[in-house]
């Protein structure tokens, strides 16, 4: 599904990501894991198309998507959650999804993705008309997923979603990826927190320096000391 | 009877000064920018309507609708020709490009106003105006009714746009857009398109603003220039962040400004606009209707 090949991208004249290769099968929770700095948010930055890349190619549904813009990008069925969530701090939490649903899709639908995506989120219900600058840090968390899927991406990439939330926040967060997966959308999983990585992912990806080091089933990283010294080096 | 007199004055300054206002605001929100050559729509549309009806002779009716198209065509091709390439400009940082996308908005006020006086000179010129008749009476109050369609339009503009951006589509993406561009980007918005849409937008307020007042200010080159100055106090006033708030402050404007130009003394009318910028940047510098650093999530 997800095709990233010898991927070469960074900021100015500071190069990030070095022939970076690694892929997304359809069906599949793959995570990405690394330390700080390593390019995790890069590659997901890179992908979307917010950063340009200068070698490499990124295919997606057999498209080459690495020279497009982000709002192509999507238009492909490509939906980023990312770290700093991004939000519409004065629109209302309907109005995040109404928007997430609109890009993608017929207007006729719009109402029933919207129903959908409260589905899987149903605390965002007691919230519709709040503005997202006055939610908590997980509930915007959630508006900022809950904008995600509205569009029925094939392919949901989430960049540290468990960042700054409380532990319990963090399982139900599991839990609505391993639903959302369920219902056949693939994600790619950019995380820190390697409990929830390791719960839901079934391959993972180690980057380090800007480049995978380490990949495998999730299974061979059951061993987690020897997966955090993998990835901090 | 004078004071009613002077408010129906000051209210139909106030709705132009509000309109005017209303434009820069739009693209304050969308990029960020105080835009300067704003005042250059008004100055255009004007002249393009003037063209239209007096030169052409084409009915006056079809000439405004002209105008606004031109109007609005001008503020796409400024923001698509001069503004863009700036602004997305990977090798400028972020404050060089936002200060370079300001002097850009100075260089083509100076550009239009100077292209304007190739053509037209330094004489002044007169659009007629709407209606055969000049004024109406109202109980024993005479006004003109040129004023009365000015607070007629801007009232149903301002109306029209707080729906537009509550409701429509194109509407709510430019307001994500404006409140964080890269959310925008990442449900699929093009926001390069809705840039050109919001300068166009903007640029049809300034220009509609223009074709009102023409006929009572007379038409000039550098006509544009001193009602910018207001529309920015306006904004300041009103607040960057509601379409009703500028609209609001530009009436208070034009209010407090007849008022205090006639009884204290006709050179206020001038330096109220200044006055007010100053003012309002110094002690409450979100408006009277804006909120303070709305937080970015």
């Amino acid at each position: 599904m997800l095709d990233v090949a010898n991927l070469e991208a960074g900021y100015g004249p500071h190069l990030v990501l070095k022939d970076l290769s690694m892929q997304v099968p359809r069906g599949e929770i793959i995570a990405l894991l690394g330390g700080n700095g390593a390019g995790k948010t890069t590659t997901l930055s890179a992908i979307m198309g917010l950063i340009p890349t200068r070698k490499g190619t990124v295919t997606f549904d057999n498209a080459a998507i690495h020279s497009k813009p982000a709002h192509r990008v999507f238009s492909h069925g490509v939906a980023l959650v990312p770290q700093w969530r991004e939000l519409f701090s004065e629109m209302s939490v309907y109005e995040h999804l109404e928007l997430g649903a609109i890009q993608r899709g017929n207007r006729q639908s719009l109402g029933k993705r919207i129903d959908d995506v409260l589905d899987h989120l149903p605390e965002l219900r007691a919230h519709l008309e709040r503005r997202a600058g006055t939610l908590s840090g997980g509930q915007q968390q959630m508006v900022a997923i809950g904008r995600a899927i509205a569009s029925q991406p094939k392919l949901l990439m989430l960049d540290e979603p468990s960042m700054g939330l409380a532990p319990l926040i963090v399982n139900e967060l599991g839990r609505t990826i391993k639903r959302l997966n369920e219902t056949g959308t693939s994600v790619l999983l950019v995380e820190q927190n390697m409990h929830l990585a390791l719960s839901v992912a079934s391959y993972v990806y180690i980057i380090r320096n800007g480049t995978i080091v380490k990949h495998g089933p999730t299974a061979q990283f059951h061993d987690e000391r020897e997966l955090f010294q993998s990835y901090i080096g | 009877m004078e004071f009613a007199f002077l408010l129906s004055v000051g209210v139909s300054n106030g709705c132009l000064y509000g309109l005017v206002g209303l434009g820069l605001v739009l693209v304050y929100n969308a990029q960020g920018i105080p835009n300067f050559a704003h005042g250059e729509f008004f100055m255009a549309t004007a002249f393009a309507a003037y063209v239209a009806n007096v030169l052409l002779g084409i009915p006056y009716a079809l000439s405004v609708l002209i105008a606004i198209a031109f109007g609005g065509a001008l503020g796409v091709v400024v923001e698509f020709l001069a503004i863009r390439p700036i602004s997305t400009n990977r090798a400028l940082g972020r404050a060089s490009t936002e200060v370079a996308v300001v002097l850009s908005t100075v260089g083509l006020m100076i550009t239009i106003k100077g292209l304007a006086r190739i053509p037209w000179g330094d004489s002044v010129r007169k659009l007629p105006g709407a209606f055969s008749t000049d004024t109406i009476t109202i109980g024993s109050l005479i006004i003109s009714t040129q004023r009365l369609l000015i607070i007629v339009v801007a009232v149903a503009l301002t109306v029209c746009l707080s729906i537009f951006f509550a409701r429509t589509s194109l509407g709510k993406k430019m307001r994500a857009t404006s409140q964080n561009t890269t959310g925008a980007k990442l449900i699929g918005i093009n926001t390069g398109h809705i840039y050109s849409a919001t300068w166009g937008l903007a640029a049809i307020c300034g220009g509609i603003a223009g074709i009102l007042a023409a006929p009572i200010i007379f038409l000039h080159p550098d006509m544009g220039t001193r009602m910018l100055l207001k529309g920015f106090a306006a904004a300041c006033l009103g607040g960057f962040g509601s379409v009703s708030g500028v609209f609001v402050g530009g009436l208070l404007m034009g209010i407090v400004e007849i008022f205090f130009g006639r009884y204290l003394s006709t050179s206020m009318m001038d330096i109220f606009a200044p006055i007010i910028i100053i003012v309002v940047l110094l002690f409450r510098p979100q408006g009277l209707f804006g909120t303070r650093g709305a937080a970015r999530v």
